[in-house]
């Protein structure tokens, strides 16, 4: 496992990450978390603090929809979450500054 | 479900309302349930499990917070209710023109309002206009007389508030009720007022903002949100002035039940705002006659739910097409657990033994 990352980091970019993780397909809660911190090697360890309310929230923005169903394992439905059309616009643009921010950075170095 | 479980949830949905509520505790509870399965096919018996997951999220507090500040923050934004860090004059009327002003942190929007304000700031504006008023370690003290009354509030800890110290008005309210200290509010078109300890405060707020608490985020609810959460038998004279503030309805229903003379009974309406997705809310107590009588309002478009604990009457009205069709359909019988569980499920409202009842404007519909 990676050494963890500072938290900051994570959270500043984390409708990016989530935008991102969703493009893969609806997910529930739970299934977010594993799946960051399989896709990351662990770097990516979301709190339930952090993560339901980005949920939340960005769900309230239109960025995506959500749904309730039941679980296979019975017990209390999960939700379910998809990304919007807005929401996939919205994670274009931000892949777009990512990449022209991380180009920037580049540069700078390069420039040494 | 395991106690802690239940008291987890509870504290981790603390400050949410109604559907937005029902729902993320759901979420959160088949987010808890997943895990401990997995712990539990380690060989962790399901109570050690759900501990130890309910230690591996962290403190319940700090979820509720960041899903407050998702769901009442925008309200502010919208400026819908008070508006961001609004802050409102108040003057009592009882000792003449003097002026304060409250930091007001934050308001929800859905359901039953719910204002944060700042404790210093209240302190500094109660201590102005003559109150007795200090801070201890978690704790506001208010002396009203001999009385004295303590009330809990916490600190902020958002980026956006961080270090600021808020207290929830519900809280103020209920604690000055607890002590018996002399509450009542007003309200009319022309302004927002209530009455503490004998001295009557007013809201300053704009005619908008006036128009918005009347339609359905008044004081009254709040008001009548706090008495319902207390012990019937100590809240009853309270419950009775709160009927005369209640917003004017299309319609009331009247119950007889012979069984409940004098008995509180809970009424919870549920009304139906601009989309599905939103509800406002308002919980209060009446008391039965000595014919087991009773009266709730109707507002149109509202769910309404009264019962009463000790006999085990429950009744349920449902009159969402109240507006267009004068129709409501009754549920006798109805257990509350099924139809809160129902909230999410349409179909199974009408599982129950139900009965149609036409309800006239403005005049008393009987119902034996």
């Amino acid at each position: 496992m990676n050494q963890p990352l500072d938290p900051n980091l994570l959270k500043g970019n984390l409708e990016l990450i989530l935008l991102t993780i969703l493009e893969e397909g609806e997910m529930y809660g739970l299934e977010i978390i594993n799946e960051a911190q399989a896709r990351t090697d662990g770097l990516f360890d979301f709190k339930e603090g952090s993560l339901y309310p980005a949920l939340h929230r960005m769900t309230q923005a239109g960025l995506l929809t959500s749904e309730f169903r039941e679980s296979d394992l019975g017990g209390p439905r999960r939700k379910y979450y998809t990304l919007s059309e807005k929401g996939t616009k919205i994670l274009e643009k931000k892949h777009a500054e990512w990449q022209r921010f991380n180009q920037a950075i580049d540069g700078l170095r390069g420039a040494r | 479900m395991t106690r802690e479980l239940e008291q987890y949830l509870n504290a981790a949905t603390r400050g949410l309302w109604g559907k937005k509520k029902l729902e993320f505790r759901e979420e959160l509870e088949a987010h808890v349930f997943e895990r401990a399965r997995k712990l539990e096919l380690q060989g962790f018996n399901h109570t050690d499990a759900i501990q130890k997951v309910l230690e591996q999220i962290g403190p319940a507090n700090i979820v509720s917070r960041g899903m407050i500040g998702v769901h009442t923050m925008p309200a502010i934004r919208s400026g819908l209710l008070i508006g961001a860090l609004f802050t409102a004059a108040l003057s009592f009327m009882a000792t003449g023109v003097a002026q304060v002003a409250i930091s007001v942190i934050y308001a929800t929007k859905d359901t039953i309002t719910t204002m944060f304000l700042n404790v210093d700031s209240l302190i500094n504006n109660l201590q102005e206009v003559g109150f007795e008023a200090t801070k201890s370690d978690q704790q506001l003290e208010m002396k009203f007389g001999e009385t004295t009354v303590n009330i809990p509030f916490t600190a902020f800890n958002s980026q956006e508030k961080k270090d600021q110290l808020e207290i929830d008005v519900h809280n103020i309210f209920n604690a000055l009720q607890k002590a018996k200290v002399p509450l009542r509010n007003v309200n009319d078109l022309q302004q927002l007022a209530f009455n503490i300890g004998g001295k009557e405060i007013v809201l300053d707020a704009t005619p908008e903002e006036i128009a918005a608490w009347n339609r359905g985020y008044s004081l009254n609810w709040t008001f009548s949100h706090i008495l319902s959460s207390l012990v019937p038998n100590s809240s009853r004279s309270l419950n009775l002035q709160m009927q005369d503030n209640i917003q004017p309805t299309d319609a009331t229903l009247e119950v007889v039940r012979p069984e409940l003379a004098g008995k509180v009974i809970t009424v919870s309406a549920f009304q139906k705002l601009a989309t599905d997705k939103d509800f406002s809310a308002y919980i209060t107590n009446t008391l039965a006659d000595k014919q087991g009588r009773f009266q709730v309002n109707l507002p149109a478009g509202s769910y309404l739910l009264a019962n009463q604990q000790d006999t085990g009457f429950k009744l349920g009205v449902f009159t969402l097409e109240m507006a267009k069709t004068n129709k409501a359909v009754l549920l006798v019988g109805v257990r509350q657990a099924d139809w809160v569980a129902s909230m999410n499920k349409t179909h199974q409202l009408f599982n129950f033994k139900t009965k149609t009842i036409t309800l006239k404007s403005g005049q008393k519909t009987q119902v034996n």
